[in-house]
Parts: C-alpha cells; structure tokens; sequence
C-alpha cells in the first residue's frame, strides 16, 4: 500500500513518500496533486523514509516533473539518500527539479493528515 | 646469456583482504578479471611476465574460477605459462625472489602497485588512459594518441570523444553520446544520449537509454561512486541482452 503522508507548512504541500515502489504510484499522485493544487501551487517531496530509488520511481517522478510544468506548479525535493541522490544525478533529475540538501527547510506550526491509497 | 633455458616464475598471491575488498563491491568477477583501462588484470601480468622472460605465472587465490579453455587462449597468446593454486599449496613451495602479494599491476619501473580498494583500480586508470604503459600493447588504435578504439566498434558520426578515451573491442555507440576521460570494456552498448565523463564502464554492460554518468564505475549489478566511494547495487540502469 502507498502511504504518502501529507503536511502543509508555510504555504507548501509536503508529501512525505513511506513507500515507493506501488505501480500505481502515478496514478494517485496525479489525483493528490489535482486536489492540493487548490490549496497551493508549491509542493516539497520529501525522501528522507525512502532508502531507495528504483528505475520506476524516477520514471514516475520524470511523469510528475512533465505535470508541473503543463499546471505550472512547483516542486522541491528534500532528504534524498545517498542512493536517490546519485539517481537523480544519473537521470538529470536534479536538473528538473530544485533538490533541497537539509530537511529542516521549514518553520513554523505545521497539521498532518495522512493519505492512504 | 646466462638466464636462457632457466625456468623463471612469476608468483601473484591474492590474499583473503583482497578478495574482501572486491567481494564487498558486489563486483561478481574474481579478482584478477577486474578491467583497468580496457583490460582484464590478469593481461597485464602476463604482458608483464613476457617482457620479463618469465616462463610461468602462478596465481594462488582461495576463490579463482579457472576456466581452462579462457587459460588455454591467453597461453598461446602471451606464451606464458598459466597455473592456478590454492594458498595452502604455497607451503613448501621454494620462491625465487618474484613473489608478489595482493592484487595489483607491474608499473614501467617495476614498482608493483598495489590495490587496496576499487579506488584505487579507477585513480590509477585514469592515469593509465593518459599515459599508457610501455611493456604493454595498446587496446585499440586511433588517429589521436588519446583515443583508442578496438576492433568491431560502431560509433555514431555524432558522438563526440574528449580527453582520453578507451572503447574496448565489439562496443555500440549509438547517436549524440558524449564520452570524456572515460573507459568503455568490450562488448558494451551505449545507448543515445548518454553522457560519461570520468568513469568507467565494466565489460558487456548495456546501458539504458539517456543516463548521465560522472565519476562512476557501472558494473552489471551495482555502481560506484568516486566522489562518495560508496557502491550501490541497482536495477535498470542496463539493459538485459
């Protein structure tokens, strides 16, 4: 099951990937982004539960990468692994996206709500 | 000539640090079939023991797969000798003075270098692609003395070389590739787009389309980092064949 816990903080939908390896990763990301795009335009992904990256996690991120630019929104990528980090080196992801190196990149008061699909 | 007809060997001991040096990089090869620039470790200790009349190379290894038919082949290429031993039979074994141990290659000097992890395999290749040894044969030939290509090799007319670059022998580069500073092992397919700058891509790797590689050693089930030093296994950055 996918778990993508989701926070808001300082104007930013952070999605906080459990798990990444669901094929229908994609899927569901498209539906949470449409529904958060309400609220927000700019969207943290955050690794830092994600030890690894496979080859499919990146071809999902490269698909949301092609959705940001066509609803013009923002996203930031933090607490990547070393593993993900070289990924995203390996597949020029880091050249799309804006990697952020420390996870504590925000402040201020914070709710959680969790999604599962 | 006094040496003519005396039997001289050349000794190589891999010892249990070695093997645990390259086992824990997931390498899936023995120790002496590591390449550095193009060739496998074991050519340049026989290219080694040709230029210095060596009529045999013993390699003691706890863990060395001999494959005679690969053995019978690099026999009568290089004319030398090959006799595979496991370590306990180096005991009451009478050594002339060309013992060596560990895993490593013979410089023009005659230093032997020696590897203490894969690190040290791609500093010393990069030095080796700029400045190739002198005892050994070059792996391919090209009209720039920096670039080597072997034989059966397919390059797309828009793929651009830079620095020095070794392309081992039955290797595809297909179109707008970018290869820097970097070696490619035999039997490699390297797909459109890709973009290597110094790092080295092991034997008959197919690589997928499009990948972006600066200091990494690529083998078939992990990858190397150069600036972390860490290794990683992987799935889909190669393609099966």
């Amino acid at each position: 099951m996918l778990d993508i816990k989701r926070e808001y903080k300082n104007g930013y939908t952070v999605y906080n990937f459990i798990n990444t390896t669901e094929p229908k990763m994609l899927e569901q990301l498209k539906v949470m982004i449409k529904n958060d795009m309400n609220q927000t335009y700019m969207f943290m992904f955050d690794f830092k539960n994600v030890d690894y990256l496979s080859v499919d996690d990146i071809k999902v991120l490269q698909k949301i990468y092609m959705m940001s630019v066509n609803y013009a929104f923002e996203i930031g990528i933090i607490g990547l692994s070393n593993q993900a980090e070289m990924m995203f080196e390996i597949f020029q992801l880091d050249q799309l996206y804006s990697v952020k190196k420390a996870s504590n990149v925000f402040y201020g008061e914070s709710y959680e709500s969790s999604y599962s699909a | 000539m006094y040496f003519m007809g005396r039997a001289m060997n050349l000794h190589i001991v891999l010892d249990t640090n070695n093997d645990y040096v390259f086992d824990k990089e997931n390498l899936l090869s023995t120790p002496e079939t590591i390449n550095i620039a193009g060739k496998e470790i074991i050519h340049y200790w026989l290219e080694w023991a040709r230029h210095k009349s060596y009529n045999t190379l013993y390699i003691y290894s706890a863990r060395s797969i001999i494959d005679n038919k690969k053995n019978e082949m690099l026999q009568d290429l290089y004319g030398v000798k090959i006799v595979y031993q496991k370590p306990f039979e180096l005991h009451g074994v009478k050594f002339d003075k060309d013992v060596y141990q560990g895993m490593g290659i013979f410089l023009d000097s005659g230093e032997y270098h020696y590897f203490k992890s894969l690190d040290d395999v791609f500093v010393l290749e990069q030095e080796l692609i700029h400045k190739p040894l002198k005892y050994c044969a070059l792996v391919g030939y090209g009209a720039d003395d920096a670039i080597q290509v072997g034989k059966n090799v397919y390059i797309h007319k828009s793929v651009k070389f830079s620095g020095a670059v070794v392309i081992g022998d039955n290797c595809i580069i297909e179109k707008d590739v970018e290869i820097e500073n970097s070696v490619i092992s035999r039997g490699c397919l390297i797909k459109q787009r890709s973009i290597i700058k110094k790092s080295h891509i092991d034997q008959n790797i197919h690589m997928n389309m499009g990948l972006s590689l600066n200091k990494k050693a690529l083998f078939e089930s992990s990858i190397y980092d150069m600036m972390k030093k860490e290794s990683y296994s992987h799935e889909g950055l190669c393609v099966k064949h």
